[in-house]
């Protein structure tokens, strides 16, 4: 694994990223871009599945708000796995990290199942809770 | 204001107040007044989103935080310059934390040479 990682970080990308001075920022405000987008959306359609705001018929926000939900994790996801390459065995050695990825993986797991249709009220809780935690514990990567 | 519009409005800023005002970037971390090391690199992580320098100072282990990689090649310093072994002085603030050994470089001196990562700052 380890030798992954190292691998991962002498790729021509990571090698560039590392040293760029404008497409590691691009890069950085995509990853953050998608995060605001994700959990833009998982908010409000989470506290109207649950009731807990006015607003139009649950499934018609939850079938709205679901793409750009899908279309941010899509942008997070994507320019996160760039970020990593970077310095991927710092990364995977640091303990928010993986906290944020455990995360992750949970709030994945949560999505998938109810992936077309209405989230249980259950299924709505867990995402309102998971995914700003997966946020949380991504930022606090930057501190530690 | 519509209900929702002023509940969720309220709600944030409570939020936005509540959350402590940490920093890592910037300055505001680090203590007010002007700080120097003088050491030997032990190890060197350059590169993006800044680059970390091991300092053997005084029997301390210390961290030195310098710049971005255009930051660096624009005070004149090359990676080379910054390999473990050298002997360098940093100029900059330390962490506000008097426990926390981590000194934030403005200035990098290498054989009598000063080399200003943040021309701007005195």
């Amino acid at each position: 694994m380890t030798e992954a990682f190292a691998a991962l970080e002498a790729t021509a990308l990571a090698q560039h990223l590392k040293a760029a001075r404008w497409t590691y920022p691009l890069v950085n405000a995509g990853h953050v871009a998608g995060l605001a987008l994700l959990v833009g959306a998982i908010v409000p359609m989470n506290l109207r599945r649950l009731g807990w705001v006015p607003g139009p018929d649950p499934a018609a926000v939850v079938g709205f708000l679901r793409p750009f939900a899908v279309a941010g994790l899509v942008l997070a996801a994507g320019c996160g796995a760039l970020l990593f390459a970077t310095q991927a065995s710092d990364y995977a050695a640091n303990g928010w990290f993986r906290l944020k990825i455990a995360l992750l993986a949970v709030a994945l797991v949560n999505a998938a199942r109810h992936l077309g249709g209405m989230p249980s009220r259950r299924g709505a809780a867990l995402s309102l809770a998971l995914w700003p935690l997966v946020l949380l514990s991504g930022r606090m990567i930057g501190y530690s | 204001m519509p209900a929702l519009t002023r509940r969720l409005t309220l709600g944030c800023l409570a939020a936005a107040l509540a959350l402590p005002a940490a920093a890592h970037h910037g300055w505001r971390w680090t203590a007010d007044g002007n700080f120097e090391l003088t050491g030997t690199i032990t190890a060197a992580e350059l590169g993006n989103p800044h680059g970390v320098l091991t300092v053997e100072a005084n029997d301390e282990i210390w961290t030195v935080e310098i710049g971005q990689p255009w930051r660096n090649e624009r005070a004149g310093l090359t990676d080379a310059m910054l390999a473990p072994g050298a002997e360098i002085t940093a100029q900059g603030h330390r962490h506000a934390d008097p426990e926390a050994l981590v000194l934030k470089a403005e200035r990098i001196v290498i054989g009598g040479q000063t080399y200003d990562l943040y021309p701007d700052r005195s």
